[in-house]
């Protein structure tokens, strides 16, 4: 029998980004909030100290910092005809557990969509004629503009201290920035980032092609910051050590380094760790939540009653407990209806690898959002008509700090052991870099989140079961833009290269990327979305669910920034609107 | 059987967690607690051009997870993977085969954060791991099998065939080709290539790796982490600093 607690104005559960910058905005208002984290406490101060943080197989390979999938993971398959089976072990993504959530472990690659994707079907429409789109393409225009997020998506890069070189502001295109981007208020609040000799390399090769490169807006900061709500953040020294690290330099954007400072202080605020949410729970009418239920880690059982219920986990974590709340219609892929699980969408990502005798390039050197982009193929910044796909990629060369259990790219053809294989190691490591692309994934009527018939986790209850691969569309795509990164890498004129297409099915097992997105998407109409424009439940209007489970398609760049701004955006309409009257803020 | 084993390993100038004297044949160790009597008895001779710069014996260590045939066949597995040559010590002599004996005894082995719960199906490969087995488990259950397998097509078990012949059954591993017992083509052959590599390459406190050779070897920096005025100021020139282990920096 669960005991009852002492009700509190808003509850979050997962305290990662969204959980953070909403629990600062609430606060602030005076409301009460608690954050239910089923992980434990991490500060960087003693959690990610170096030199233990520096530690390759413990956190990179290992996967130190993400969830234990022997308690509870999510259950896979390509297709409705196969039986789907538990991830028994992480490789394709990386869900992570704990205070900071993935804030605490990715790369700090900041970004904003452009204008053309908030509107990409109406868009496209427009531009290629409404046939264009396949009718097993599932993809829609977004509720929200890019205009509307703007001021948002400026105010999460200030508070992370986001470094980079605008390349549109108030719609003047700015020498050395992104000139695609969308327009944004004003300039970047630190410097961008500093350029190894391979991103030099790329950035001249793509410039002399009539492309436009541009540095990766990077929240490592890239000098001594304080942010507007006056926390400091450090310098980032390079290190090599981001995705999947904690930053022991405060300088990697983190919930811990741009918030939990002043939320441990606040007495509005409590952060309850170990305490796993195994449900909303809802009035006998179901159209309000009262509060969430949770197991503390001696197996207790909680109701923590709420006016308020914020699900702020990973994207795939909220779907679920939807579900498992009773929260919104389940999407069913025979009759196409139901938004929660809906346009479930993953990232496609290729590589191409150019080695050159003559040349070193310590490719230890770096951060994780240390890289030169051109976006020339990316979003509908070239012409699709001829092509006849939707979607494009961003095409880099990253100095992220090529660890050498993960990363050793070695010619095709060389050995894979023995004393060949040394030599080909130790004379290729430092020659080496990747020309990578990362792309869209159309969201497709097959694809999708629902809860598993078959396997529960260690509470009993059913995990997530994704059913995913990659479209036709999605593979034309990314094969498109491999040859155009092979094309750059030729033009570079390596001694020798490698491709590597991405091809399907779809698997599991080796790394791609952890930018899952869909499953609790917002719209504009409630029979084909989980959530409004302010990310609040169509069917539970005292629930609002964050994240980038909120994306109705995955559209090639990074999701925190987007995620940051939809968490501020959906704050701002809970504290000027939903707080004074609570109920729908869009009518259905 | 057992003593041609050992003199693969005397030829193969290993000096090993179940080594050998001064050239000597040592008996097998019967248990793991022989094992690490046996460990005592090795001496750090060196074996390559490499080992002669390292700056202190090899630290005695005793496997805790492998029996002693395991032992045998990791040992020949590793070294067949990373030999003794101008640029490293042997695998062994690096640490590798005991860095992997110690990942099987530990978390990782044990599949400490791995979903275990049925019901089980083979599944499609996209599937990921699908065996009712832990890592540490896998390795017990495809060893005999590939022992067995090189016995019926060689006539001799894993560490005693032909360098070529080992070449050959790893390959065939990977393809299914050679028989690795209860386990999906490619499994096992994946499982030891990456167990292989992590040892190279992981940083020195987990066993493998001594001496940050294989970090020498290819010009990594390690555990260190202060580019912030080399980046944009060492194009095209080589890193000149030593690599630094956690151990260095602590």
């Amino acid at each position: 029998m669960a005991t009852k607690l002492k009700p509190v104005d808003a509850v979050i559960v997962g305290f990662g980004w969204t959980g953070a910058v909403l629990a600062r905005e609430l606060t602030k208002t005076g409301l009460n909030v608690l954050a239910l984290e089923r992980g434990g406490m991490r500060d960087t101060i003693p959690n990610f100290a170096a030199p233990m943080i520096h530690d390759e197989l413990r956190f990179a390979i290992r996967h130190d910092l993400m969830q234990d999938a022997s308690r509870e993971t999510l259950t896979f398959r390509n297709n409705v005809d196969q039986t789907a089976l538990p991830i028994r072990r992480w490789g394709s993504f990386l869900p992570g557990n704990g205070v900071g959530g993935a804030g605490v472990h990715w790369n700090g690659q900041h970004y904003r969509f452009a204008p053309s994707e908030f509107r990409i079907r109406s868009h496209y429409g427009e531009r290629y004629g409404k046939t264009f789109i396949p009718k097993e393409m599932t993809i829609q225009d977004w509720p929200v503009t890019y205009d509307e997020l703007e001021p948002y998506y400026d105010r999460f890069e200030y508070l992370c201290g986001t470094a980079g070189k605008a390349g549109n502001i108030k719609g003047v295109i700015q020498e050395g920035g992104n000139p695609f981007e969308g327009s944004r208020a004003r300039e970047y609040p630190n410097p961008a980032m500093k350029r190894s000799f391979q991103m030099k390399m790329f950035e001249d090769a793509t410039r002399e092609m009539g492309f436009h490169p541009y540095v990766q807006p990077s929240s490592d900061v890239t000098q001594a910051y304080t942010n507007p709500e006056g926390v400091d953040m450090g310098s980032c020294v390079y290190c090599g050590f981001c995705e999947r690290f904690g930053c022991e330099m405060s300088a990697k954007a983190s919930p811990q380094s741009t918030l939990l400072p002043l939320l441990l202080k606040d007495p509005r605020f409590e952060l309850r760790t170990l305490s796993h949410v195994t449900k909303v729970n809802l009035d006998s009418g179901r159209k309000k939540a009262t509060g969430v239920t949770y197991i503390d880690s001696q197996g207790r059982e909680f109701e923590q009653p709420a006016d308020m219920v914020l699900l702020c986990a990973f994207g795939l974590h909220n779907a679920r407990l939807m579900m498992l709340s009773g929260i919104g219609r389940i999407y069913d892929p025979k009759t196409g209806k139901g938004g929660v699980g809906r346009n479930y969408a993953y990232q496609m990502s290729s590589s191409v690898t150019a080695h050159f005798n003559d040349k070193v390039f310590n490719p230890f050197m770096g951060a994780g959002a240390c890289a030169m982009i051109i976006d020339d193929f990316n979003y509908d910044n070239f012409d699709h008509g001829p092509l006849g796909f939707v979607g494009g990629s961003y095409i880099c060369v990253e100095s992220k700090g090529q660890r050498p259990i993960d990363f050793r790219n070695l010619p095709p053809g060389e050995p894979r052991w023995g004393k060949g294989w040394k030599q080909s190691v130790a004379h290729w490591y430092n020659r080496t870099f990747v020309i990578a692309s990362f792309g869209s994934v159309t969201a497709q009527r097959s694809n999708y989140l629902d809860l598993d018939p078959n396997y529960k986790d260690g509470f009993g209850n059913p995990l997530l079961r994704m059913t995913f691969d990659f479209s036709k569309n999605d593979l034309d795509m990314s094969k498109y833009c491999t040859d155009r990164a092979a094309d750059i890498a030729k033009h570079m004129n390596p001694d020798k290269m490698g491709i590597n297409y991405r091809k399907g099915p779809y698997s599991i097992v080796p790394y791609q990327t952890t930018h899952t997105t869909g499953g609790t998407i917002m719209g504009a109409d409630p029979t084909t979305s989980a959530v409004n424009r302010y990310l609040q439940s169509w069917d539970v209007p005292n629930v609002f669910v964050m994240g980038a489970g909120a994306f109705p398609q995955n559209p090639s760049h990074n999701p925190t920034g987007t995620v940051g701004a939809l968490a501020y955006w959906a704050a701002d309409a809970i504290t000027t609107k939903y707080l004074k009257s609570p109920g729908r803020l869009v009518p259905s | 059987m057992t003593i041609k084993r050992r003199e693969f390993v005397v030829g193969a100038g290993v000096i090993g967690v179940v080594g050998v004297t001064g050239g000597s044949v040592a008996p097998q160790p019967a248990s793991a607690e022989h094992a690490m009597q046996m460990g005592a008895k090795q001496t750090a001779q060196a074996s390559s051009p490499a080992q002669t710069a390292t700056s202190a014996p090899p630290e005695k260590r005793a496997y805790t997870f492998l029996n002693p045939d395991e032992a045998t066949w990791v040992e020949a597995a590793v070294n067949h993977m990373i030999p003794a040559d101008d640029l490293t010590a042997s695998g062994v002599d690096l640490g590798i085969a005991y860095f992997i004996d110690q990942q099987l005894a530990g978390g990782f082995g044990q599949g400490g954060k791995m979903f275990m719960q049925g019901p089980w199906h083979p599944g499609v490969p996209q599937q990921g791991w699908q065996v009712r087995l832990s890592p540490a488990e896998a390795y017990r259950a495809a060893i005999p099998a590939i022992n067995a397998y090189c016995t019926k097509t060689y006539g001799k078990d894993f560490s005693s065939i032909t360098e070529s012949q080992r070449d050959e059954v790893l390959n065939d591993l990977g393809t299914g080709k050679a028989d690795s017992g209860p386990l999906p083509a490619g499994l096992f052959l994946d499982l030891l290539y990456q167990n292989v590599m992590e040892g190279f390459f992981s940083d020195p406190a987990y066993g493998g790796n001594r001496d940050k050779a294989a970090w020498k070897m290819i010009g990594y920096s390690g555990a260190t982490g202060n580019f912030v005025d080399l980046i944009e100021t060492t194009y095209n020139k080589p890193y000149t600093e030593p690599s630094q282990s956690i151990a260095d920096l602590s």
